[in-house]
């Protein structure tokens, strides 16, 4: 009787709650939450990219009148437009604009996450 | 951190988040390291695991029930979604053993890992401070009699081993 006595009361002693110091958890943790949204983070900027080309690729409209637009200026500014020759083809804009558009928001990502 | 809930809620939750979790660590980490058995590295694992799911669903909480209640329910699916590797040795085996180096804490440790996966879940968060057998029924999704009558059958048999093992120590 008495060892079940000692028994029961040693396991409700186990049982309660003990307090543990932090010990680095509480930045494990947010390491953890950093970690993850980075990994998080991948595939939403394939997303954008594609997005991106899909828009400026499928809108070649949008690519024309930036074009045209620069010649109006040119015309404006009285510069002989027979002179021009636009080389850029409009994949290279394209590429450009995705490149520069992903790694902007990569940056500002790993410097959000970086703030946090 | 229950009675503060509802200043809580006046504001986002997730900017509370370093709040929570410093109020909470020290109570989920105890709660696994209890449910692991003493495998302490291992129960800091599922508590890190548990306040990055808290983390990314802290806005879904809609203040239904404690704060504290809805942690351990999020704890409990970590728990139940993690292959907890079980004890090599039989009950019998390690009853057996009149090994010196036992103590009354490893005893019960490996008591406690001989018994079921659920049974350990709601012995472990009935003695949780601050959660009502009721919450713990809700949780586990268990009418409350059957939840008491796990309890009360779960400390039966971890009782049990440990009597057997103080009978055979030296």
């Amino acid at each position: 009787m008495n060892d079940n006595q000692s028994c029961d009361e040693m396991f409700d002693q186990w049982m309660l709650e003990e307090t543990i110091p932090d010990n680095g958890f509480t930045a494990s943790v947010y390491q953890c939450i950093l970690e993850e949204q980075q990994k998080d983070w991948k595939p939403w900027g394939f997303v954008l990219l594609s997005l991106s080309i899909a828009i400026f690729y499928f809108q070649q409209n949008l690519v024309e009148w930036v074009v045209k637009g620069h010649i109006m200026g040119r015309m404006i500014l009285n510069t002989t437009i027979s002179s021009i020759e636009i080389n850029i083809s409009q994949s290279t804009l394209v590429l450009l604009a995705a490149g520069v558009l992903y790694f902007t928001i990569e940056s500002i990502t790993k410097l959000w996450n970086e703030s946090i | 951190m229950s009675d503060r809930d509802g200043l809580l809620s006046a504001q986002p939750l997730i900017l509370h988040f370093d709040e929570i979790l410093r109020a909470h660590q020290s109570s989920i980490r105890s709660f696994f390291r209890k449910i692991t058995a003493g495998r302490n590295e291992l129960a800091d694992e599922l508590a890190q695991e548990t306040f990055l799911l808290v983390y990314k669903n802290l806005q879904q909480y809609r203040g239904e029930g404690s704060l504290k209640a809805w942690i351990y329910s999020i704890a409990r699916r970590v728990y139940l979604n993690t292959k907890v590797p079980h004890e090599v040795s039989s009950e019998e085996e390690w009853i057996g053993t009149t090994s010196l180096e036992s103590d009354s804490r490893l005893d019960l440790e490996r008591c406690f890992r001989w018994i079921d996966d659920e049974e350990r879940l709601v012995l472990c968060l009935s003695y949780v401070d601050g959660l009502s057998h009721q919450e713990v029924s809700d949780m586990m999704n268990l009418p409350l009699g059957t939840v008491k009558t796990k309890i009360a059958r779960a400390k039966q048999k971890i009782l049990e081993g440990l009597g057997k093992r103080q009978e055979v120590k030296p």
